[in-house]
C-alpha cells in the first residue's frame, strides 16, 4: 500500500472518528481508544455504567464498518454450542440444526458484540478465546475462518451477582479495555437529556455512514500501518523499559503509598500484550501523520493496554480500582525517554 | 552756704567731664566661684565691654587657644558685637581649664591680660585683672585605712545607657542581611538543599563544552534538566501540565516545542536533525531556561 493510500485511509479514519463524535457525545477519549482498536484489528474489552452509549457507540461503528453485526447477551446457561449452532424443530416438524451467531455471517462476520461477557460461563469464555487469537471456529469437522471478526466485549461493572471473572488467557486477548464513564461535561449532558436526537438510538446509528470504512480492508491497512511506522532503537528502549516496569515497578523506583512494592504483582504484561501495545502505539502514530513512533504514542495506549494485563498479588487485588491508576501513573511519570 | 552748693555741683560736672574722656564707657568682669575646682575643670570668665566715640576692641590681642602656662589652657574665646549709640557692645566669654594637680588646697591665678582698643591711629587698652581661684586635690595623699575598712574603693559602676533601639536595629539589619543572602544563594542555586534552582546552570555548563558532533549528550543534558524542573520525566505533550506548575518556563513555549520536535527528530526518527546552529539554539535556550530559572 502507497503513502498516498494510506494517507487516504488515515483521512476516512479521522472523518469516521468525527462522526462517531457526533453520535456517542462526550467520549472523545473512548472513541479515539476504539478507532485505533479498530485499525489496529485488536478486539476491545469495554467497561462502564449502564446507558453510557455502549451499545450505542458499537452499532455506529458496526454501521460504518459496513460488515454484517452480531450480538449476543451474556447469560449464565449460555454454553459454548450457543454461539456455534442452534437446534429447532421446522415447520414440517423436523429437527433443523442452524448455524448459531458466530457461525451465520462467515466472512462478512466484521463486529461481534458480546453483551455482559462476565455473566456468561468461562466454558464460552474459553471458545471465545480461538475466535479471538485465530480468527476461525471449528464446528461440524470443520474449520470456519472468520478474517474480519473483532471483538467488543462488554462487562458491567455494578452487578456482581452471578458474574464470572474473565480468566487471565482471554483478558489477554484483548487488546484493550475501554471505560466509558458519564460524561460530566453539563453542556454534554444536557444536550444528551433534551436534544430528541439522542432519545432514538436506532435513528442517531442511521446517521453514519454505511460502509464508508471497507472493513475487508482493514487487515491489509492494518499491516500496512505497521509496516509503514518506524521505532528507532531509543524507542524500543523506552518500550522496553515501559514493559519491564509492568512486571518489577520497584526497579524503576516506582512507590505507591501502602504498598510493598516487591510483593504488588504477580503477572506483568505478557509479549502478546506488548505486541498490542505496540501495534496500538504505530496506529496512534499513524493517525497523528508520522511516520516514526514517538513516546507519546506508546504513553497515550498504555493504560489501556496495559491496565488489564497487570495482575495483583490478592494480598492487593481487592484494591486493583485503586492502585492500577496510580500504578499506570507512576510507571509512565517515572521513566525517561531519552 | 549757697556759695557751698555751687561749689559742690562744679565738681560733680568737673567729675562728668573727666570721665567722658575714657575710651569704655561700661566694663564688667563676670567670674564664678574662686573655689571647689579640681584638676581638669573648665572656669568660665565673661567680659562685657562697652566702648565710646568708635572705639573698638583688636581682636588680634585676645587671648588665643592655647596653653597660657604650664597648667593652665584657653580652651576657647567668643566674641560677640554689637553697635551701640556712639560705640560697640562686646561680650568675651573665656574658657579655661586647669591642669594643676595640687598636693593640698593651693590659690592660684587666672593672669591678667590686657583688651588693646584702638581708634582711628589712637590705641588704648583695657586691663582684665588677674582672678585667684584655690583648686583642690582629688584625694588625700596619703592613703589609709580605718576600721570600716578600705579608704580607696572602686567607682560606681556608672549605668549604662539604653541601648535596646540599637540592638533592636542590629537584629532587624542582621535579619535582612541574612534574607537577602539566602534570597540570592537560592536565585543562585547554591542552597545544597535546593537542586532544581542550579539544574540550568549546570545543563548550560555542560552544553557548553559540548561541540556540534555530541547534538544527542546535549539533547540529552537539556531533558534532564527539564525532568528535574518538572519533577518527572517531561514529555512534549506535558506541556500544558508543565506549565500550570511552573508558569514562568510558559515564556519559552515556543523554544521549549522546538527543542522537543528536534529530540523526537534525533531520537526517534529516521532524518536527524540539521546539525548547523541546533547547537547554538539549543545554548540559548538554556539561557533562557536559566533566566527563568533564577526567577
Amino acid at each position: 500500500m502507497t503513502n498516498n493510500q494510506l494517507n487516504d485511509w488515515r483521512d476516512n479514519a479521522l472523518r469516521f472518528e468525527q462522526q462517531l463524535n457526533q453520535i456517542v457525545i462526550g467520549q472523545t477519549v473512548a472513541v479515539r481508544h476504539l478507532l485505533l482498536a479498530v485499525f489496529a484489528r485488536g478486539h476491545v474489552l469495554l467497561e462502564g455504567n449502564v446507558g453510557v452509549g455502549k451499545t450505542t457507540l458499537l452499532r455506529a461503528i458496526a454501521q460504518g464498518l459496513g460488515g454484517d453485526y452480531q450480538r449476543i447477551e451474556g447469560t449464565i446457561d449460555l454454553m459454548p454450542a450457543d454461539l456455534i449452532y442452534y437446534t429447532y424443530l421446522d415447520a414440517s416438524g423436523k429437527p433443523r440444526v442452524d448455524p448459531g451467531p458466530l457461525l451465520s455471517h462467515r466472512e462478512r462476520l466484521a463486529t461481534f458484540f458480546f453483551n455482559e461477557i462476565n455473566r456468561a460461563r468461562p466454558q464460552v469464555h474459553s471458545l471465545l478465546l480461538r475466535a479471538m487469537a485465530e480468527r476461525s471456529v471449528g464446528a461440524f469437522n470443520q474449520i470456519y475462518h472468520l478474517p474480519h471478526l473483532q471483538v467488543f466485549a462488554d462487562r458491567n461493572r455494578v452487578e456482581r451477582e452471578e458474574t464470572f471473572e474473565l480468566p487471565a488467557a482471554a483478558k489477554d486477548r484483548f487488546m484493550f479495555e475501554i471505560s466509558l464513564v458519564t460524561p460530566s461535561d453539563e453542556t454534554v449532558l444536557q444536550e444528551l437529556m433534551f436534544n430528541p436526537r439522542y432519545h432514538d438510538t436506532d435513528q442517531l446509528v442511521q446517521e453514519m455512514a454505511n460502509g464508508q470504512i471497507a472493513y475487508y480492508e482493514l487487515n491489509e491497512v492494518a499491516a500496512s500501518i505497521q509496516a509503514h511506522i518506524h521505532s528507532s532503537d531509543k524507542l524500543k528502549a523506552y518500550a522496553l523499559a515501559l514493559w519491564q516496569a509492568s512486571h518489577s515497578p520497584a526497579k524503576y523506583g516506582i512507590r505507591l503509598d501502602d504498598v510493598d512494592m516487591a510483593e504488588m504483582i504477580q503477572a506483568g504484561a505478557s509479549p502478546r500484550g506488548m505486541s498490542y501495545f505496540i501495534r496500538a502505539a504505530k496506529t496512534r502514530a499513524w493517525l497523528e501523520g508520522r511516520d516514526n513512533l514517538f513516546p507519546e504514542d506508546l504513553q497515550t495506549v498504555y493504560a489501556v493496554t496495559m491496565a488489564h494485563r497487570i495482575f495483583f498479588s490478592p494480598l492487593y487485588a481487592y484494591r486493583k480500582d485503586e492502585l492500577m491508576p496510580q500504578l499506570i501513573t507512576g510507571i509512565l511519570g517515572q521513566i525517561a525517554a531519552p | 552756704m549757697k556759695k557751698w552748693i555751687i561749689f559742690g555741683l562744679s565738681l560733680c560736672l568737673l567729675a562728668c567731664s573727666n570721665s567722658s574722656n575714657s575710651p569704655v564707657s561700661d566694663f564688667e568682669f563676670l567670674t564664678p566661684r574662686p573655689f571647689g575646682y579640681i584638676n581638669g575643670d573648665e572656669i568660665r570668665h565673661k567680659i562685657i565691654l562697652e566702648t565710646r566715640n568708635g572705639v573698638q576692641l583688636q581682636r588680634g590681642g585676645l587671648p588665643k587657644r592655647s596653653a597660657v602656662n604650664r597648667w593652665l589652657n584657653v580652651s576657647q574665646v567668643t566674641v560677640s558685637e554689637a553697635k551701640i549709640s556712639g560705640g560697640f557692645h562686646y561680650e568675651i566669654d573665656l574658657v579655661y581649664q586647669a591642669f594643676y594637680a595640687p598636693l593640698e588646697v593651693k590659690m592660684l591665678t587666672i593672669p591678667s591680660f590686657d583688651l588693646p582698643l584702638a581708634q582711628g591711629g589712637n590705641n588704648a587698652s583695657q586691663t582684665v585683672p588677674a582672678w585667684h581661684f584655690t583648686l583642690s586635690p582629688l584625694r588625700e595623699l596619703s592613703i589609709r585605712k580605718d576600721e570600716s575598712g578600705q579608704y580607696m574603693r572602686p567607682d560606681a559602676a556608672p549605668p549604662l545607657l539604653d541601648d535596646t533601639g540599637v540592638v533592636y536595629g542590629l537584629w532587624v539589619a542582621f535579619a535582612v542581611m541574612l534574607s537577602s543572602a539566602s534570597g540570592l544563594a537560592y536565585v543562585y542555586g547554591y542552597l545544597p538543599g535546593l537542586p532544581k534552582r542550579r539544574v540550568f546552570k549546570r545543563a548550560a555548563k555542560k552544553i557548553a563544552s559540548l561541540s556540534d558532533t555530541q547534538m544527542v549528550e546535549a539533547l540529552t543534558e537539556f531533558h534532564q534538566a527539564l525532568n528535574a524542573v518538572n519533577g518527572a520525566p517531561l514529555f512534549q505533550h506535558q506541556l500544558a501540565d508543565f506549565y500550570q506548575r511552573q508558569p514562568s518556563y510558559q515564556a519559552a513555549d515556543a523554544q521549549l516545542r522546538w527543542f522537543f520536535q528536534t529530540s523526537n527528530q534525533c531520537f526517534f526518527s529516521d532524518k536527524p536533525p540539521n546539525p548547523n546552529g541546533t547547537l547554538a539554539t539549543l545554548r540559548q535556550l538554556c539561557a533562557a531556561c536559566l533566566v527563568l530559572e533564577r526567577g
